[in-house]
């Protein structure tokens, strides 16, 4: 591009991008011939994990991944009706409904690798689903806990998901469309959806976005969340995941997508507000005046920690006169034992709270908790010993990462971890008027994100005062009858009853 | 675009993060000296030629855990009342008055006016308008250096010392919002509490009332509460009233509301009468004789009635002869006239003429528990 | 940006551009030009503002929808708008650019005596360029968001109420003001931000009725004002009102909450939020008046230009007299173009429709 050309690029607006979605999100040219059995075998050269059973008498090889399929249904459906039959009985069991003929080289190869066995007979290919690939079963999510409520949590097979969705939503317009994503790893990507309720525009838009996605490998659901998002660059999450079954069945209900990885014990609910990240699975099954409570406790720990310790830094390096009369000389003297000036105080004890919580996340359940306990108790006494902080500091800092814990998006409380480093330099190095700086940088980002389209702050903004029933205090049942306007659907209402 | 910017943002970051530009007003906690008590006394000129000069000292909380003292005091004589440059000679800390809560004058001060004192008070953003006055009829620096083993630190008790009392008993608010407000209002006197060292203690001893910014008189500590309740209303008292040659008694939790009732009469002269309606319990009744019956209970109230107004009265007269109308019937007498009427009238004068007769009503909730 | 602006968007967007750091010297003004019990002149300006509104009502029902640009093209040359567009641009620009620095010197005043405003304002007007080009319909959630954070703050000035006494206000009305022209000119200045929804046009949705906002915004804005006064007449006595710089700053410092002291400084840090809304909206302005001269030009360059520019033309004057003697010029210019832009406006657009009427 000349000179002129780059500088036009720069200076005048640019034109929307109208790319048409490839059909799938595979792109290679799929391979016609006819799967023989050596052409197959050939693919597969030097997969030692690939066994191979004859059976001379039928002209029959069977190929399969051992560990992929299952054993007892490769025995029911194969092996043993091979070892006992004859050429005749061979025919009359292709013709089962179970054996899918093969028409393709690249199906034949897809189908072994997806953990059907693959049985070739006179130059022809038959698939048998058996496939059982290994894989943990349904447990309670670690992440996120609940006290009362169910506790089964997804796990990393995309059908067992589907499933403890589809026994909780037993109904034919709950949709599952399925997306392969990853030239490699051939992921199945599952996006879930009610069909009246749901707005087809989104599941439109999510569906040509995934099938957009080019990559090799796609293992996680967070990961797949950042190559399809608006906003990749901003701090906050834009799609709501959980590892719990009876949120996404809530979700889809409100006519949210729920899209499910293969691979992934994480599950992505598409659009979401920043207010469902404050939202915990107990709020719905509590009593409305409780949940209310402990929303709002939460709304208070969100601005706690974040601004806390900064709060403190602006105030102990610029602000003197806002403390009370009656802490003053208590927090001057408790400084004064320190050599190092608030800020760097601050971003000392914060960075070894940090490190703690990341080595306790790395070390192994046993040592991590008493890492947490020796960390947090021991080396924060021990620092205001030695004059390295002051025992207020260590107050607001612990404050601070105890709020944290109290958002139930282990996503959300990551970012806002960011954030709080932020505003603490900008309240070392501005006092109050950088926090505010701060504060409007955020507003600045949040009113900015979009979630396909949608706006990340309803129902604030847009205002809408239905949702803020559900999303900000949670209302009563019988005064929630409407489903949460970001979902954007003509089939509103959920609650008819008339009380 | 966003990364276009980051260049220029992170440019301006680590310049900023130095510091650079706001250095200058780092007010590190530690490093500071919180004033939190302010002193004005006058230094006579020794000479005819010497112009009095005025001598400052201030009061600031030790943050030091192993020093012994709790307060550091400075003093420094010069002729305007804003010395910090040589207070801020004389210590190892960075002086700020953010924290400031009483400014206390030495009351030869307020009889010469005020105003040119409060100056430096008044135009300083950083301290706020709720810092409270005090006058002293002690040389300032004296009291602020008072030592006494139960009070480690003066600036806090002084402090807590009005402001109790203008919360829990009779003494109205009094700080730089308020004297100026009363100050140039039209219709109403500032007053400010006086203070001073006594054997054991520094003690609330009377309210100063003013003139215009000058130091008229002083109601004594003893007729606090009847000032206080022809000044407004209050919510929490104690007084003691003698009713016979030995009996006294006193009365507890104490509400007072006051009512002014003002008119013209013909000849263009103010009367007034100013309703108080104390509402307390009885707590003591010294020397009593044996209240029975209905009707001497009434009886003694109507004595406390008597005995009350006369005090109230009593202020009253002292206003009018220090033509100094601290209780606002200005503010009341403004509604009876027209502008130009009120503009051409001498308020201080006919004040002073004024007829003001005081009614109280007291209605006493219990007598105790002990008959 | 394919959403648009619904009511209760622009109610909230107007009036937190009206409202800005002159609200905190509003009781002083009053008091000053218009004598004892000034605060009640702030009803008649607040009338006279609505007939504005009204003339701006009968410029967009006239116009049919088109915007500013276009109208203006109906019966002027383009040269001669683009200029006069252009003219209006740095205008406002520079009005934004004023105020936050006001702001930052009213702060600075309080908490950061030694520092030189450059350095905050720096920071200021990167937040507010980021604020101008996420575009008018994520800007105004932005406001919303601000708008129900910073409530609170006129509600705390209520718990004064105790503090307030009948006598204070004088039985007399409007004695004693000086000056009273340039009262009326700073009470109408205070009131200024409608003006926005001229610009608002072309992102409205199909409704109509969308400019009934305008009113309530205003009508909001009148009520707080009138209310904050008038406590603010009982609080100070009438002569301590004149003398004050900013009275409602101090009615602030009064208010007392448990754990904080000085609350009035807290309460200015807060109201940043709602300088920064006013700051950042003129800002719009200015930069949609760029792109309507020049509608090819990606609107970040104008915004980054203006903004850059006006920081140091307003370098100039450094004090805070200094920067309030050059607001107070240029809210005249801004009411000066509130009631002529749209007279002027309406105008045009009458002449051309009897020239149709007549070619037709």
């Amino acid at each position: 591009m000349g000179l002129v050309g780059r500088l036009k690029s720069w200076f005048l607006k640019k034109k929307t991008d109208n790319r048409r979605p490839v059909e799938d999100g595979l792109n290679h040219p799929t391979d016609d011939r006819q799967p023989s059995f050596s052409l197959v075998r050939e693919q597969f050269d030097d997969c030692s994990d690939l066994v191979h059973r004859s059976y001379p008498h039928l002209g029959v090889d069977l190929l399969y991944f051992g560990h992929m399929v299952g054993v007892e249904a490769l025995d029911r459906d194969l092996v043993r009706p091979l070892e006992t039959s004859d050429p005749d009985g061979l025919a009359q069991m292709l013709k089962r409904s179970q054996f899918v003929r093969a028409d393709s080289l690249t199906e034949a190869v897809e189908g072994i690798l997806d953990g059907q066995a693959a049985l070739f007979h006179k130059g022809f290919a038959w698939l048998v689903h058996v496939s059982d690939p290994p894989g943990r079963g349904v447990e309670q999510s670690e992440v996120e806990g609940s006290i009362t409520g169910p506790h089964d949590g997804f796990s990393e097979m995309a059908s067992i998901n589907i499933g403890l969705i589809r026994r909780r939503l037993k109904s034919a317009r709950l949709k599952a469309v399925k997306v392969r994503v990853g030239e490699l790893s051939h992921t199945d990507v599952y996006v879930m959806y009610i069909e009246d309720i749901a707005n087809p525009a989104f599941v439109n838009e999510l569906l040509s976005r995934i099938k957009d996605i080019e990559t090799d490998v796609m293992q996680e659901a967070n990961a797949l969340v950042q190559l399809i998002e608006d906003h990749p660059n901003s701090i906050f999450p834009q799609f709501y995941t959980t590892e719990r079954p009876d949120i996404a069945v809530l979700k889809l209900s409100m006519g949210r997508i729920v899209v499910i990885v293969d691979g992934s014990p994480t599950v992505i609910t598409a659009p979401s507000s920043l207010m469902e990240y404050f939202n915990a699975a107990d709020d719905f099954y509590m009593r409305w005046i409780s949940a209310t409570g402990l929303r709002i406790l939460r709304f208070i720990a969100f601005v706690i920690t974040v601004s806390f310790t900064a709060f403190y830094v602006s105030v102990t390096t610029f602000h003197y006169e806002l403390i009370p009369r009656t802490l003053l000389v208590n927090l001057a003297e408790s400084r004064a034992r320190v050599p190092f000036p608030p800020l760097y105080e601050a971003l000392f004890m914060e960075f070894t709270i940090e490190m703690l919580r990341e080595a306790g996340a790395r070390l192994p359940s046993k040592i991590g908790q008493t890492i947490g306990i020796v960390g947090g108790i021991v080396i924060g006494q021990a620092a205001v010993q030695a004059g390295f902080t002051s025992n207020i500091l260590i107050i607001t800092v612990a404050t601070s990462a105890i709020a944290s814990f109290v958002i139930p998006s282990y996503m959300m409380s990551t970012s806002l971890r960011l954030v709080r480093f932020g505003l603490i330099l900008l309240a070392g190095i501005w006092g109050n008027l950088g926090l505010m700086l701060g504060f409007g940088f955020i507003i600045a980002d949040l009113a900015n994100l979009t979630v396909l389209k949608s706006s990340y702050l309803t129902p604030i903004a847009p205002f809408n005062g239905e949702d803020l029933k559900r999303l900000v205090i949670r209302g009563p049942y019988w005064a929630l009858r409407e489903r949460t306007s970001q979902s954007v659907t003509k089939n509103k209402t959920f609650n008819k009853m008339k009380r | 675009m966003r990364k276009y910017l980051a260049v220029p943002v992170l440019a301006f970051v680590t310049v900023a993060a130095s510091g650079c530009g706001t250095q200058a007003d780092k007010r590190v906690l530690e490093e500071l000296g919180m004033i939190s008590v302010m002193g004005f006394d006058l230094e006579e000129g020794r000479s005819e030629e010497e112009v009095n000069s005025n001598r400052t000292t201030v009061l600031f909380p030790v943050i030091n855990p192993r020093a012994t003292v709790e307060e550091e005091v400075l003093s420094v004589t010069s002729r305007s009342n804003n010395s910090r440059q040589e207070l801020s000679r004389m210590t190892d800390r960075k002086l700020v008055f953010g924290q400031l809560r009483t400014a206390v004058f030495n009351a030869r001060i307020a009889e010469n006016g005020l105003l040119d004192d409060l100056d430096a008070l008044l135009r300083d953003p950083t301290l706020g308008t709720r810092v409270k006055l005090a006058l002293t009829d002690h040389n300032v620096h004296d009291l602020l250096t008072f030592k006494h083993p139960a009070i480690p630190r003066i600036g806090r008790y002084i402090d807590l010392l009005l402001e109790k009392e203008s919360i829990h008993l009779f003494l109205p608010r009094s700080n730089l919002h308020t004297f100026y407000r009363d100050l140039r209002d039209d219709g109403i006197d500032p007053v400010i509490p006086i203070i001073n060292p006594s054997t054991d203690s520094i003690k609330l001893d009377g309210i100063g009332l003013f003139r215009d910014d000058r130091l008229a008189g002083r109601v004594k500590a003893e007729e606090m509460p009847y000032f206080v309740m022809l000044y407004g209303d209050f919510r929490q008292g104690v007084i003691t009233v003698q009713v016979g040659q030995t009996e006294f008694v006193t009365l507890t939790a104490l509400r007072s509301e006051r009512d002014v009732r003002i008119r013209r009469k013909a000849g263009g002269a103010l009367a007034a009468e100013i309703r108080i309606l104390l509402n307390g319990s009885v707590v003591e009744d010294f020397g009593y004789k044996n209240h029975k019956t209905k009707k001497s209970w009434e009886e003694l109230i109507r004595k406390i009635n008597r005995k009350v107004e006369e005090k109230c009265e009593r202020q009253i007269r002292l206003m009018q002869k220090l033509r100094a109308d601290c209780i606002g019937m200005g503010q009341y007498a403004r509604r009876l006239y027209s502008y130009p009427e009120w503009k051409k009238l001498d308020w201080r004068e006919t004040f002073a003429d004024m007829d003001i007769r005081v009614k109280v009503d007291l209605h006493v909730k219990d007598f105790g528990v002990y008959p | 940006m394919n959403e648009k602006l619904n009511a209760f968007h622009i109610v909230i967007l107007i009036h937190m551009t009206q409202v800005g750091v002159t609200i905190f010297s509003l009781p002083r003004i009053c008091a000053t030009h218009f004598g004892t019990n000034g605060w009640i002149a702030i009803l008649p300006i607040g009338l006279v503002v609505f007939a504005n509104v009204a003339l701006i009502h009968a410029v967009v029902r006239l116009g049919g929808g088109r915007s500013l640009p276009e109208m203006l093209g109906l019966f002027l040359p383009k040269p001669v708008y683009g200029a006069l567009l252009l003219g209006m641009s740095c205008m406002y620009a520079l009005s934004a650019c004023l105020t936050s620095k006001q702001y930052v010197l009213m702060y600075e005043l309080q908490s950061f005596p030694a520092t030189r405003p450059y350095v905050f304002r720096a920071g200021i007007d990167i937040l507010i360029f980021f604020l101008v080009i996420i575009g008018i319909y994520n800007l105004s959630k932005a406001v919303t968001v601000i708008f129900f954070s910073t409530i609170v703050i006129p509600f705390t000035l209520l718990s004064l109420y105790d503090e307030t006494e009948l006598v204070r206000y004088t039985p007399f009305f409007l004695k004693e003001g000086t000056d009273f022209m340039a009262g009326c000119f700073e009470v109408y200045a205070a009131y200024l931000g409608f003006e926005i929804s001229l610009f608002l046009i072309p992102y409205v949705g199909r409704s109509t009725r969308w400019f009934r906002g305008v009113y309530v915004a205003n009508t909001v804005t009148t009520v707080v004002y009138l209310i904050l006064s008038i406590i603010a007449f009982g609080f100070f006595s009438y002569g301590q009102l004149r003398d004050m710089l900013y009275p409602l700053l101090e009615m602030t410092g009064h208010v007392q909450l448990p754990i904080i002291e000085r609350v009035d400084t807290l309460m200015f840090t807060f109201f940043f939020l709602v300088a920064l809304v006013t700051a950042t909206l003129y800002f719009w302005i200015a930069t949609e008046l760029f792109s309507y001269v020049f509608p090819k030009l990606d609107k970040r360059w104008p915004a980054a230009f203006l903004i850059t520019v006006t920081y140091f033309v307003s370098s100039i004057p450094n004090e805070l007299d200094l920067v309030t003697g050059w607001l107070r010029i240029m809210g005249k210019v801004a009411i000066a173009t509130a009631i002529a832009l749209p007279l002027l406006l309406i105008g045009g657009m009458l002449i051309t429709r009897a020239r149709r009427a007549k070619a037709s």
